[in-house]
């Protein structure tokens, strides 16, 4: 256990130590910002709020796997692989270290993009147009619904993510070019609805039994919305969540998508410790 | 008493290809110098006595434990430096070599004494904060040898650890290396017999796979007596005869140049036979046998 808890440490102390890592995190404060300011600055935002906020996080999901992916497998990481081999850390040890440190930075990722969502949705009362903003129309929609959506829609992806980003490393040559294409496979064909709701991780095909979809059409040719009606708005938008409307597919979807990533990382470690004593991981 | 036996192993990649052919010797306490030619399988034959790689025949016991069938066995006693040394180029060389120790289970205090230790023994303990990606080529070599060392390994296995050193870092690694004899037994491997020359206590030669001479550096001396001849020759003459003949040194000296040649018959007229160094024996041993000289 000690050594998985090293393995953990020393790979979240080599992704704080890389710059590209604050990039990322500033690209994921500014999908922050879009995220809550798209919802309060468009006429009909709050109510298509499933909409916006899951074509954000499927942006956020994209970046943040194929960022994993990268991360799974350094390019140096093949040469100190052999030196880890030939000590007696166990298999099951060095993949899910490599996992969880992957696992958790992706996380706090996640907190970062959700938390900023958070603090623009509450503070954010600027009514003219910015560089990065539109002018705000709603009141705050509340830090209630950015939580709700990051349980839901956030985290379970984001498991799964970083397992096919391990996976596809490690269980085959070039399996990181397989772990893009699948990712982007699942991302795109999900965001167009061409997949099954049990295995579309983007949750897209959902916004088909969302009751606040037809408002959203009638909000949209309202050109002025008054104060008042603003707030029954975005009362109507809190109602709404969490997604009362999901219904069975979509908790066989979570369930799909928990339980496949733990499956992936044991047939990887399978495949890894069968191969450290044949060709040496 | 440790010990490293290596029966029969070949290693088959392709139908006809053979990287190793029966392969077999055994290995006790000191230090052991595996030198070929590039290609000849040395580094396939080290990573199958890490336990790395499996032979497609034969088997490899540490102690009478066969490898393959118990790797932890071997895993908790070795030390292995591979070609190439991998690193992680944001972390400090002692952060470094902390968590290669924890990955080959040492802890605590003995962790800390190890660590410093492996820094001292290769040098290393003024640059220990600095991070990786600021250490040359050399430097890092020296990291890899350190974080073999930490497990205090009854087998040491270094494949080509002198590649990119400069001739200062490469007399160092030779002190290094000698400071490491005792009860244990290490494998180093190299194209360049010099690395060996001054440190191995036994030579096994490899060629195209196959073991082609095992013994002392005298022994192997004294098995490529003769075959060593030194001429004068002048610089045309010289660029005849060196397209017909191992050439092992020359040198230009005004019009004449001072030959070395490693040749089992009488090369020229004007050969004399001299005392071959080590480098002489094993291009002795490993051209001359290719060539089918079987009195070598």
């Amino acid at each position: 256990m000690k050594t998985l808890l090293q393995i953990t440490k020393i790979e979240l102390l080599l992704i704080a130590r890389s710059k590209f890592t604050y990039i990322l995190a500033l690209v994921f404060v500014v999908l922050g910002i879009k995220l809550a300011t798209n919802i309060r600055s468009f006429p009909f935002g709050p109510v298509g709020i499933y909409h916006t906020t899951l074509t954000w996080n499927l942006a956020f999901w994209l970046i943040l796997i194929f960022w994993a992916l990268a991360q799974a497998l350094r390019k140096w990481d093949k040469q100190v692989g052999k030196m880890i081999w030939a000590t007696v850390t166990p298999s099951w040890a060095y993949i899910w270290g490599k996992f969880l440190g992957v696992f958790c930075m992706s996380v706090l990722f996640s907190l970062l993009f959700e938390l900023t969502a958070i603090l623009v949705d509450q503070f954010w009362t600027i009514h003219s147009d910015t560089f990065l903003t539109q002018g705000v129309i709603y009141p705050p929609l509340g830090w209630t619904v950015f939580v709700v959506f990051w349980l839901w829609f956030v985290l379970i992806p984001v498991l799964f993510g970083v397992a096919i980003a391990i996976a596809s490393n490690y269980l085959m040559r070039g399996g990181r070019l397989i772990g893009y294409a699948v990712i982007l496979i699942f991302g795109a064909f999900g965001a167009k609805g061409y997949l099954p709701s049990w295995i579309d991780i983007s949750s897209m095909r959902i916004l088909n039994n969302d009751p606040t979809e037809e408002l959203g059409s009638v909000i949209q040719k309202i050109r002025g919305v008054s104060p008042h009606v603003a707030i029954q708005i975005m009362d109507m938008a809190r109602a709404a969540i969490p997604p009362y409307f999901l219904g069975w597919p979509f908790v066989i979807n979570r369930v799909v998508f928990f339980l496949l990533p733990l499956l992936l990382l044991l047939v990887t470690i399978v495949v890894v410790d069968r191969r450290r004593t044949a060709t040496g991981g | 008493m440790i010990q490293l036996d290596i029966n029969g192993v070949s290693k088959q990649y392709e139908a006809k290809r053979f990287a190793l052919q029966d392969i077999s010797l055994s290995l006790k306490p000191g230090i052991i110098g595996l030198v070929g030619p590039n290609g000849a399988g040395k580094t396939t034959l080290l990573t199958m006595l890490a336990a790395l790689n499996r032979p497609t025949r034969g088997t490899v016991t540490w102690n009478g434990i066969n490898i393959y069938k118990q790797p932890k066995v071997l895993r908790a006693v070795l030390g292995f430096v591979p070609q190439g040394v991998g690193y992680y180029p944001q972390l400090s060389a002692r952060e470094f070599l902390r968590y290669f120790g924890e990955l080959k289970g040492v802890r605590g205090k003995l962790l800390d004494e190890r660590v410093e230790y492996a820094l001292e023994m290769v040098h290393l303990t003024a640059d220990a904060k600095r991070r990786l990606k600021s250490f040359s080529g050399g430097m890092i070599q020296r990291v890899g040898i350190a974080q073999a060392l930490l497990n205090d390994p009854q087998l040491l296995i270094l494949d080509e650890p002198t590649v990119g050193l400069d001739p200062a870092e490469r007399i160092h690694f030779r002190e290094v290396i000698a400071a490491l004899q005792g009860e244990r037994l290490v494998i180093l491997s190299t194209h360049i017999i010099t690395d060996v020359e001054a440190t191995a206590s036994d030579l096994v030669l490899l060629q195209e796979g196959k073991v082609c001479w095992q013994g002392s550096v005298s022994a192997l001396l004294e098995a490529a007596a003769g075959t060593t001849w030194e001429m004068q020759l002048s610089p045309e003459e010289f660029e005849r005869f060196r397209l017909e003949h191992q050439v092992s040194s020359a040198i230009r000296f005004g019009d004449a140049m001072a030959v070395r040649v490693v040749a089992q018959e009488r090369p020229h007229a004007q050969a004399q036979v001299t005392t071959a160094s080590l480098e002489e024996a094993y291009l002795a041993i490993t051209t001359l046998q290719k060539a089918g000289v079987k009195a070598v």
